[in-house]
């Protein structure tokens, strides 16, 4: 009976991770941002299994590549909690059977520390491959006869090592010191066994550091997770320390005796305990959390199959309900706008904090820029800086399927089908892209592909055949709408980053934007978005300051009366009571160019 | 059962059976196209095995190689892959010619034969160890990259040092001197910045950065007395273009010339090497006399239509006293405007300092990311300036001598218009280059799937004599700080060379 209401717990423990995981966590969020790759290929696997923990990291991007489909993700990772938690279970019977108790808390944690470590779209998946295999170890050299134990503990070490990483090691070594005392009768050995087991736990890295393997001392002694360049700035955390050390700790309490309490008094230890393992697991789960990250994640995510208007949906909800602001969101938002036509009429609905910073995110140049810079270029027809961002991102991560697949796309599109073969070819060993390679080769051999033909001429087409500089954004897109004034997305592109660029401070941009929104394709003079005329409004107050003459073609612009009052109002209300302007008129431009401008906050990208 | 037991053994026995050219050829008359171009090359005697394939299709073949020698030898392979044994290559290798027939098998089985094809063997061996950098396609970023070695008589390739032992520091411009790595250096920048320099048999890591260079060393070149490291200083900015032939321009704020005396630890220079002037690229001669270097006037901005007039570099030199350390007068070798390019990496053929191979470009000295840059060779006695055919329509650069002179690695993209390949170039007694051959690989069809840039090859007459946990130790320990020479009155911040920091 007790079994059986164990058994009915454990389950109710599992289907509740599955629920949560597959509603809250999201699999394919995971997919998305850490781009993982299951590569078939030799020189490959040999650089990443030369690392210690590599193996893991091999094995779980195998495991990972799946988690593009949420409801294979999460049956996946809710799976891998399952066999951490039955191989804990089984590991604890090995130093004391019948701890019905302490069995249960094998089963459990797992999965409550599981959830809690996922609740970070950083999180290294390797670990929970890493913590099976230090687990199989174990089981491995408890199950080991006696007289080969210390032999198979020594071949065990080298594997822990080598597949699943040194703190891993460390984990190994250490249950293995416990259960030694439960395994031999005599003193003596016991103490023999664990000299040879800390020493060889312990020397062995220092080994492979000194004369084996070129690797850093992080790599050596204290990676959870092989080095990449998304978990670059990733240190050991809680939920990782907790993931490592609960089997230790439950053998410890496996092995001293704890029979002297009664069974009553047992069970409500026991239950304490678990409440204030969920509570303080919870608890810091929510601490931890990172809604914007997530958010980031779901917008980045949109964008990339063009779902813009979920894209626009999430940024503005998110922005309304939690106060996410995020320059990869801003980003992302505004190039929705600009594709959904709605540039004029919603751009300050979300708060244009970082100015062109928003609209262009390359400066500061970092790994995870490359990407939603790349999709940004493409969007508006340039292919030229897409395929240099996508080479950027290459760097970083070379057999990422998003990367590959964007640089292929580019590449078919500038006509350049040699080069595109290249990656086509690296892009067949990753496993779950054949489909896509047989498409853009039968693309590229003139049969039907999902690549429409029309597409590529076109994008073909809007190429600038003048050579031009492209690290200053608003030169880089001015040229390019020159060659390219039917270009919408692009021509409201350049628009609101003319706009973004002019403050009280200096308005130089505003006679461009003046100008060119005259020449813009839908041009009417009589009835445009709200924001381009609060730019044209915004200017003529500038040019009546500077007793300087508007532009010619601005002056046919209509503004509405009513849109003139409220500016009156607004400048009126800026003198007198800032603050108040400001949440007046929250979405305005003319509260972007007086107030939020980055030259007046001094808001900044901060790089960690 | 029986017969097809014994069937199967006579076909293994006859498939183990000598292969033979096929008879009754229909004749080709042309050569066949092959990947890689190994068709008239001219090749050293101790390279590795020129395994190429058919480039157009993947039917079988049989081929017969012959050498003057009389060696002959023939196989077969069923993808259009001329994979040579390796005891077959050292036989085939010892005569002066090796001439190659191939025949295709066509769909009915017959075959057709192909024009024969000729390599020229020359019995001045090339140094035995090439090394590299293997970098990605991208410009700013970085993340594994490594220096490699590769043994030009076989197909190994073993790192030298790999940034992701040392923090995923980025590794660059390693020099030898005279092709020897017991005295060479490479940089490391980010993660544990400095010089790394192997002398007198110890490596250690130094910072070259002074009072009076404005950066750390760059680019550099060792006296042939093995103590003495020219090194540039550079505030180098990159220029990403919107299309056409090149997608970057790489130039130089500024830039100066300093030089290292391993000896006594000291970075010193010369008013003439550090001038508001841009002098970059130093090169010794081989009679450690000599400094050759590049130099264009500074400005404060490029025109945004035609930047190439206003960034040619001329070719100059400059002697030195190594007794006295004193510095002579500065000869104009070649202007820009003489030869309507820029002049930049001027290398030096070790054995007479007759010949000055150089590489020749549009604009700038970054001439790699440059789809116009051609090798020239300097003839300093003649002054005569030639293009040899060893160019193609793409860039050529970065290109390094052999210890005896007889041999020019270039890094070229011909093959793709993207990515940088090692070719190598005979260069005879007369001043004449022989047709370039890539660095053989394994896999004949490597360079279509290798989607690193192999970036500044350069000839070693042996490998490093440091291992990689050598040269992590030393990157990862202690670093010297070079003092700058108290007698040089330059003071590159402010002084000669005024850059705004």
């Amino acid at each position: 009976m007790q079994k059986k209401i164990t058994l009915f717990g454990i389950a109710v423990v599992y289907l509740t991770l599955f629920a949560y995981v597959f509603f809250k966590i999201d699999p394919s969020l995971f997919d998305y941002y850490q781009n993982p790759s299951f590569v078939l290929d030799a020189q490959y696997f040999a650089d990443v299994v030369k690392v210690p923990g590599g193996m893991a990291y091999y094995m779980s991007q195998f495991v990972e590549q799946y988690f593009v489909y949420k409801f294979q993700g999460a049956v996946l990772m809710v799976l891998m909690a399952l066999v951490v938690g039955w191989l804990s279970v089984l590991s604890v019977r090995k130093v004391a059977s019948n701890r019905l108790l302490i069995e249960l808390f094998a089963f459990v944690l797992p999965a409550v520390f599981s959830a809690v470590a996922w609740i970070d779209l950083l999180y290294a998946f390797s670990i929970h491959i890493s913590l099976i295999f230090g687990l199989l170890a174990f089981l491995a050299f408890a199950n080991a006869p006696e007289k080969w134990r210390q032999l198979v503990f020594v071949a065990l070490v080298l594997l822990v090592y080598h597949i699943s990483g040194p703190l891993f090691l460390y984990m190994f070594g250490l249950m293995s010191l416990i259960s030694v005392c439960k395994m031999v009768a005599d003193r003596k050995t016991i103490i023999k066994h664990q000299i040879i087991i800390l020493l060889v736990t312990v020397m062995y890295p220092i080994v492979c550091y000194s004369f084996l393997l070129p690797l850093t001392p992080k790599q050596a002694f204290l990676n959870i997770f092989p080095e990449s360049p998304l978990f670059k700035s990733c240190t050991i955390k809680a939920e990782h320390v907790a993931l490592l050390s609960y089997v230790p700790v439950l053998l410890i309490f496996a092995s001293i005796g704890v029979n002297k309490f009664s069974q009553r008094l047992r069970i409500i230890i026991a239950s304490l305990a678990m409440v204030a393992v969920f509570g303080v697991s919870f608890g810091y789960a929510a601490h931890v959390e990172n809604p914007v990250l997530r958010v980031s994640v779901q917008v980045r995510k949109a964008s990339y199959y063009e779902d813009w208007n979920r894209v626009i949906d999430l940024a503005l909800n998110n922005r309304h309900s939690c106060k996410v602001y995020e320059r990869y969101i801003n980003q992302c938002y505004n190039l929705a706008l600009a594709k959904t036509g709605q540039m004029g009429s919603m751009l300050f609905n979300y708060p244009q904090m970082l100015g062109i910073d928003g609209m262009f995110i390359e400066s500061p140049m970092v790994g995870e820029i490359c990407m939603p810079s790349s999709y940004l270029y493409k969007q508006i027809g340039f292919v030229e800086p897409a395929l240099r961002f996508a080479y950027e991102a290459e760097t970083n991560l070379p057999y990422s399927k998003y990367v590959l697949r964007q640089i292929v796309d580019l590449l078919i599109i500038k006509g350049d089908y040699q080069q595109a073969e290249m990656y086509l070819k690296r892009l067949d060993k990753v496993m779950l892209c054949k489909r896509f390679v047989a498409d853009r080769r039968s693309f590229i051999s003139g049969g039907k592909s999902k690549l429409n033909r029309d597409y590529v001429e076109q994008m073909r087409e809007m190429q600038p055949t003048d050579v031009f500089y492209t690290n200053n954004q608003l030169t880089s897109i001015f040229n390019f709408v020159r060659k390219n004034p039917g270009n919408k997305p692009a021509y409201d592109y350049l628009l609101a980053t003319c706009l973004l660029s002019s403050s009280v401070n200096d308005d130089s941009q505003l006679a461009t934007f003046a100008q060119l929104l005259a020449h813009s394709p839908g041009f009417n003079a009589s009835n445009l978005p709200k924001v381009w005329q609060e730019g044209i409004v915004a200017y003529f107050a500038s040019c009546a300051n500077s007793k300087t003459e508007p532009v010619e073609l601005a002056k046919s612009i209509k503004i509405s009366g009513a849109l003139q009052n409220e500016f009156q109002a607004f400048s009126q209300l800026r003198a007198q009571n800032p603050k108040y302007a400001v949440t007046r008129f929250l979405h305005s431009y003319w509260t972007y160019y007086a107030f939020q401008h980055p030259s007046i906050t001094k808001n900044s990208v901060s790089i960690k | 059962m029986r017969k097809i037991i014994l069937l199967m053994v006579v076909a293994a026995l006859s498939a183990c059976g000598k292969v033979q050219m096929p008879t009754n050829c229909k004749p080709i008359d042309a050569q066949p196209n092959i990947f890689p171009d190994y068709v008239s090359v001219t090749i050293p005697c101790n390279i590795a095995p020129l395994n190429f394939m058919l480039a157009d299709t993947v039917l079988p073949i049989v081929v017969e190689a012959k050498n003057d020698n009389g060696f002959s030898y023939v196989l077969k392979n069923c993808q259009g892959k001329v994979l040579w044994p390796a005891k077959v290559w050292e036989k085939l290798k010892n005569g002066k010619t090796i001439s190659i027939t191939i025949a295709v098998q066509n769909a009915d089985g017959s075959y057709s034969q192909y024009q024969p094809i000729v390599q020229h063997v020359v019995p001045d061996s090339v140094d035995s160890y090439l090394a590299y950098r293997l970098i990605n396609t991208g410009y700013v970023l970085w993340e594994k990259m490594g220096l490699y070695q590769r043994c030009l008589e076989n197909f190994e390739q073993s790192p030298i040092i790999e940034s992701q032992s040392v923090n995923r520091a980025c590794i660059n411009c390693h020099t030898f001197c005279n092709n020897n790595p017991n005295t060479m250096m490479f940089h490391t920048r980010m993660h544990n910045g400095g010089t790394n320099i192997i002398y007198n048999g110890k490596v250690q890591r130094y910072n070259t950065k002074t009072p009076i260079s404005m950066s750390a060393g760059v680019y550099s070149s060792w006296n042939p007395n093995g103590y003495l490291l020219a090194m540039s200083t550079n505030a180098i900015s990159q220029q990403f273009t919107s299309g056409g032939d090149d997608r970057i321009f790489v130039s130089d704020r500024a830039s100066d010339i300093v030089l290292l005396n391993m000896k006594t630890n000291t970075l010193t220079t010369c008013p003439r090497l550090s001038t508001p002037d841009l002098e970059n690229l130093p090169a010794w001669a081989p009679d450690g006399k000599t400094l050759y270097y590049i130099t264009r006037k500074k400005r404060d901005t490029y025109p945004m239509q035609n930047p190439q007039a206003e960034d040619l570099y001329d070719l100059c030199r400059i002697t030195y006293n190594v007794d006295d350390n004193s510095w002579g007068s500065v000869d104009t070798v070649l202007r820009s405007s003489q030869v309507g390019a820029s002049i930049s990496f001027p290398k030096v053929c070790p054995t007479n300092g007759r010949y000055v191979a150089l590489t020749l470009a549009n604009r700038g000295y970054f001439a790699i990311q440059n789809k116009q840059s051609d090798i020239a060779l300097l003839d300093v006695e003649t002054g005569e300036l030639t293009k040899p055919q060893i160019n193609s329509n793409f860039a050529e650069s970065n290109h390094a001598w052999s210890s005896n002179g007889h041999w020019l690695v270039v890094g070229s993209k011909r093959i793709d218009g993207v990515f940088t390949r090692p070719f190598i170039a005979y260069f005879d007694a007369n001043g004449n280059f022989g047709k370039p051959f890539v660095v053989p690989q394994e896999e004949p069809d490597f360079y279509k799937n290798f989607l690193l840039n192999f970036n500044n090859s350069d000839f070693m007459i042996c490998p490093v004599p440091k291992t990689q946990i050598e040269l992590r130790n030393s990157v990862r320990g202690k670093i010297i700080q070079v003092e700058a020479d108290a007698s040089v009155n330059v003071d590159a911040l402010s002084g000669a060379t005024n850059i705004n920091k």
